[in-house]
C-alpha cells in the first residue's frame, strides 16, 4: 500500500499510513489483496453438511464456496445450518427475560463477581479507553 | 473437560429467571457443534486436512455473548462506543433478533461502530 495519510479514524483507533492503529497501540497490516471487492454478501447453504447422504462433491462445493466468501468477503450468511428455530427462539426468549430483570438482580451476576470473568455487563461498562460511552449490555454463557 | 480449563458463567437465580440458563447452554451446544462441523471445511479450504483443527477444538472457548442495546436517547456529543478493537475467535457467529439502530456518525455519513 502506498503511503497515505490518516483515512479513517473511529474514536482513538484508525487507519494510519496503511496501518491499522488500534486503541491498545496494537497495529495490524491491512490486506492489499482481493478482499473488500464484493457488493453482495454471500449466503452459503450448509445442507452439505448437516445432510448425511451429502456426497463428497457436495463437501467439495461447500469448500470452494467458504474458501471464496472468506478470502474475497470476509463474512458469509448461512442457511440450511440445521440448528432447530425453536433453540434459537428459546434463547432469545432467555436473554430477554434476563435483561428484563432488575438492575439489582443483574448486579448480583455481575462479571466482576465471576472468576473466570463471566457475568453481566451493564452498559457503559465495556469500553475500550474508558473516555466513550458504549451502551450495551452483555451476558456471557460459556462452558 | 478438566476443571482448570473450564469457565463459570454466572446465572441468575432461577426463581428470578428459570429460561435463561438452560435456553443459552441448548443454544451454545447446537451453535458449537455446528461450528465444529464448519471448522473441518475450513481447514480443507486453507488447503489442509479435515482434521488440522482438530487438537484446537477439544476443549474450545465458545461463548455466548449475549447482547442488548437499551434504547437511548441521542447523546448530544457524538460518541463512539465501545470503539475499534481486535477480537481473538477463529470464528463469529451473529443472531440477531432485530436491528433496533443503525446508526452514522455525521462525518462523511460513515457507518458509525454501536
Amino acid at each position: 500500500m502506498t503511503e497515505t495519510t490518516t483515512e479513517v479514524m473511529v474514536g482513538s483507533a484508525g487507519v494510519i499510513n496503511g496501518r491499522l492503529q488500534l486503541s491498545q497501540g496494537i497495529t495490524r497490516d491491512i490486506s492489499g489483496g482481493i478482499g473488500g471487492q464484493f457488493t453482495i454478501i454471500p449466503t452459503i447453504d450448509l445442507s452439505a453438511l448437516i445432510d448425511p447422504s451429502a456426497t463428497p462433491e457436495d463437501k467439495t462445493r461447500l469448500t470452494a464456496e467458504v474458501r471464496e466468501a472468506c478470502t474475497r468477503v470476509g463474512f458469509f450468511v448461512i442457511k440450511n445450518h440445521g440448528i432447530e428455530w425453536n433453540i434459537v427462539e428459546a434463547a432469545f426468549d432467555g436473554i430477554k427475560e434476563f435483561f428484563d430483570l432488575p438492575m439489582e438482580k443483574k448486579m448480583e451476576v455481575h462479571q466482576s463477581k465471576s472468576d473466570s470473568y463471566q457475568g453481566y455487563e451493564q452498559p457503559y461498562y465495556t469500553n475500550v479507553d474508558r473516555l466513550k460511552k458504549g451502551g450495551k449490555e452483555v451476558a456471557h454463557s460459556t462452558t | 473437560m478438566p476443571e482448570l480449563l473450564r469457565r463459570h458463567n454466572l446465572w441468575p437465580n432461577p426463581k428470578d429467571a428459570p429460561i435463561v440458563k438452560p435456553a443459552l447452554e441448548a443454544y451454545r451446544a447446537a451453535c458449537l457443534d455446528l461450528m465444529r462441523k464448519l471448522i473441518r471445511i475450513m481447514a480443507v479450504a486453507i488447503g489442509e486436512k479435515e482434521d488440522f483443527f482438530d487438537k484446537k477444538i477439544t476443549y474450545p472457548i465458545a461463548g455466548i455473548r449475549a447482547l442488548y442495546y437499551p434504547p437511548q436517547e441521542n447523546a448530544g456529543e457524538e460518541e463512539t462506543g465501545l470503539g475499534a478493537h481486535t477480537d481473538v475467535q477463529c470464528k463469529i457467529s451473529v443472531s440477531y433478533l432485530r436491528i433496533v439502530l443503525i446508526s452514522h456518525s455525521n462525518d462523511n455519513d460513515r457507518p458509525k461502530a454501536i
